[in-house]
């Protein structure tokens, strides 16, 4: 596998243009008009909420024929609007390059020469799915949010025409042959990583809108409570804890379900250069990663997973950072020790164990301990002032606090070997990011003056826009060389590293 | 922003505790706002330092914690200058140099400088991808 990750960026007709075949200008599917109507709709959906909350609750009347009405209404603009923009919409491939052009008033044109293009993607929603038709998403390699040509509803054949179209002929047979790696996500483990797929860090805003929520609406009917003499109202500590439990049951319930969906039937299979990636139980998808964009994998192991030793792997791939996480998930649920193997058998050339880092010294314990010990212990001092009623309770979150920095302590760590880095740190889950350090996007470190008097310095590796990684207090001498470990490995010919000599006035 | 906050901070023990308190707080918050107007901009500006080497960009910045980054030539992929309103008015520029994971800068220099950086990294990044 090259290492370089640019894809090939000429003015030629490559071999994938020449022997492609050529389309005349089409239009989508007919079920198009369904499907780009329901997108319309959702652009609409909030002006169509408020004018059908407003036939409702609006003046007198008949509300409920007046909300027919105007729902029938919402319902043939949609139909229009999906009409106009299936007619407007035209796809066509020739001269190596596949255009779209699409808008009536507004005419857009989007021309992507077949050379450029990473990966196809198809998606079945219910809609597609009700009408036999697969949504294709056209990817190249720029950054840019969505797809960069969208064909909401194509027919099976044509799907199979535009595959065929951009497949690369460059694939050597040698590599055809070899069996397939796949990987399969099977159903205990879908009921596994779906209940442990909610994340603390989602499920606390949700737990505190709820409990604002709650006081809000219950602070309201108090009033009324104690005049009705009536009370369904929490009003003691027990009722409160039961409720906070009731709001993170639902919230837990919510991020399970939404887990089943997305990544029911996951399999992951390797195919020559590129991963296929297929998941999901409504919305069926299909994503295909092509290996060397791939610049590194996130090994997250999350707070209720890390306890039974459970992991997700994830992978940082170069122009999908901020698309649709369906390409970023290379599997949902491992055990720690199949990670490894995982790898090694579907992108080794990225496998790395997860074991035998370095670790930092245990005289940064302390300072592990010290910033989250002070900081809740200073929250909790500010809620004993305002709320002096519950006066030394709110001072026992330093104890968890302190768990959590010993076990940011005990997490952190780093390994360089040969040509690859492995970085391990905790927020609230532990991430261990593998990526070969010609891949890293920048690295540094960084120093404030207590760790200079302690001989102690952090690290800091970006891969790309979601990876980054990090180790706190590291010996001072250990960060440094590191640093120009990782220096030497990731710019070609580096001199000496001094630092910057250049005082930025003149 | 610091001078704001240590502000905020005298107001509110004025506020709560009032009497000697307060005027201690005011004393504090004087204290930090010199530091933050007077002392701190000069200090962080002198202890920023660049350099744009053949295949990499190195930058050293910070007082109390100093940061250093290493940006290889080969990740750049596009390099402008920008100025707000008040480099304008002062003749600077800021130059901006962004690779996948995001964008570093190099402040206020400037604007002759800014474009010689500029144009000089822009060549740079552009041999080292040819490489």
């Amino acid at each position: 596998m090259s290492s370089d990750e640019q894809p090939a960026v000429s003015g030629e007709v490559t071999p994938a243009g020449a022997g492609a075949p050529e389309v005349a200008p089409r239009r989508l599917h007919p079920a198009g008009i369904a499907v780009l109507g329901v997108g319309s709709m959702r652009e609409l959906a909030v002006p169509l909420l408020v004018a059908f909350a407003a036939a409702v609750f609006g003046g007198g009347g008949q509300p409920i024929l007046r909300a027919v009405v105007y729902a029938a209404i919402g319902a043939v603009i949609a139909v229009i609007a999906g009409l106009v923009r299936w007619m407007t919409t035209r796809w066509s491939i020739g001269d190596g390059r596949i255009r779209l052009r699409t808008g009536l008033v507004s005419k857009k044109e989007t021309d992507v020469p077949l050379a450029r293009v990473q990966a196809v993607d198809t998606v079945h929603g219910p809609l597609q799915r009700l009408f036999g038709v697969r949504g294709v998403q056209i990817q190249t390699a720029g950054g840019s949010r969505e797809a960069e040509i969208v064909l909401p509803a194509v027919s099976r054949d044509d799907v199979e025409v535009l595959r065929g179209a951009l497949r690369r002929p460059a694939a050597p047979a040698v590599v055809e042959a070899a069996p397939l790696a796949e990987h399969r996500l099977g159903r205990r483990r879908l009921m596994v990583a779906a209940l442990t797929a909610g994340q603390v860090g989602v499920l606390l805003p949700v737990m505190a809108v709820g409990l604002q929520l709650g006081e809000s609406l219950w602070g309201e009917d108090l009033d009324r409570a104690s005049r009705q003499g009536s009370r369904f109202v929490p009003d003691s500590a027990t009722e409160w804890l039961l409720t906070g439990v009731a709001v993170v049951l639902v919230a837990w319930l919510v991020s399970t379900i939404g887990a089943v969906l997305g990544f029911a039937g996951f399999t992951i299979t390797r195919d020559g250069d590129r991963l296929w990636v297929r998941r999901g139980l409504i919305a069926r998808r299909e994503a295909t990663i092509p290996v060397a964009r791939v610049q590194a994998v996130r090994v997250v192991e999350g707070v209720l997973r890390a306890p039974f030793g459970l992991a997700t792997v994830r992978a940082e791939v170069a122009g999908y950072a901020r698309e649709a996480a369906v390409a970023q998930t290379l599997f949902p649920l491992l055990r720690r020790a199949e990670v490894e193997p995982f790898l090694a058998a579907l992108v080794p050339e990225l496998a790395d164990g997860l074991d035998g880092m370095l670790r930092p010294p245990s005289r940064a314990l302390r300072r592990y301990l010290l910033r989250p010990i002070t900081l809740v212990g200073a929250l909790g001092g500010v809620a004993c002032i305002l709320f002096p009623d519950l006066a030394p309770w709110p001072l026992l979150a330093v104890a968890p606090a302190a768990a959590h920095g010993a076990a940011s302590w005990r997490a952190a760590g780093w390994r360089l070997d040969q040509r690859r880095v492995a970085i391990r740190f905790r927020r609230l889950a532990i991430t261990t990011v593998l990526a070969p350090v010609a891949r890293l996007q920048q690295h540094g470190t960084r120093q404030t003056v207590l760790q200079r008097r302690a001989g102690l310095a952090d690290i800091e590796i970006r891969v790309g826009a979601a990876t980054r990684g990090h180790v706190r207090h590291l010996d001072a001498s250990t960060a440094m060389a590191l640093f120009d470990g990782l220096r030497r490995e990731a710019v070609v010919a580096g001199g000496p590293a001094s630092p910057p000599g250049v005082a930025r006035s003149r | 922003m610091t001078t704001a906050v240590a502000g905020v901070a005298a107001t509110v023990v004025q506020m709560m505790v009032g009497g000697t308190w307060a005027i201690l707080g005011w004393g504090a918050a004087s204290v930090v706002a010199v530091a933050a107007i007077v002392v701190s901009p000069e200090l962080r500006w002198r202890r920023w330092r660049w350099e744009v080497r053949e295949h990499e960009i190195d930058l050293q910045r910070g007082t109390l914690a100093i940061t250093r980054t290493l940006v290889p030539m080969l990740r750049v992929q596009h390099v402008d200058t920008k100025r707000d309103l008040l480099q304008q008015v002062l003749g600077l520029a800021t130059v901006v140099f962004h690779t996948a994971a995001g964008a570093n800068e190099i402040p206020a220099l400037t604007v002759a400088e800014a474009g010689e950086v500029r144009d000089r990294i822009a060549a740079l990044a552009q041999a080292a991808d040819e490489l």
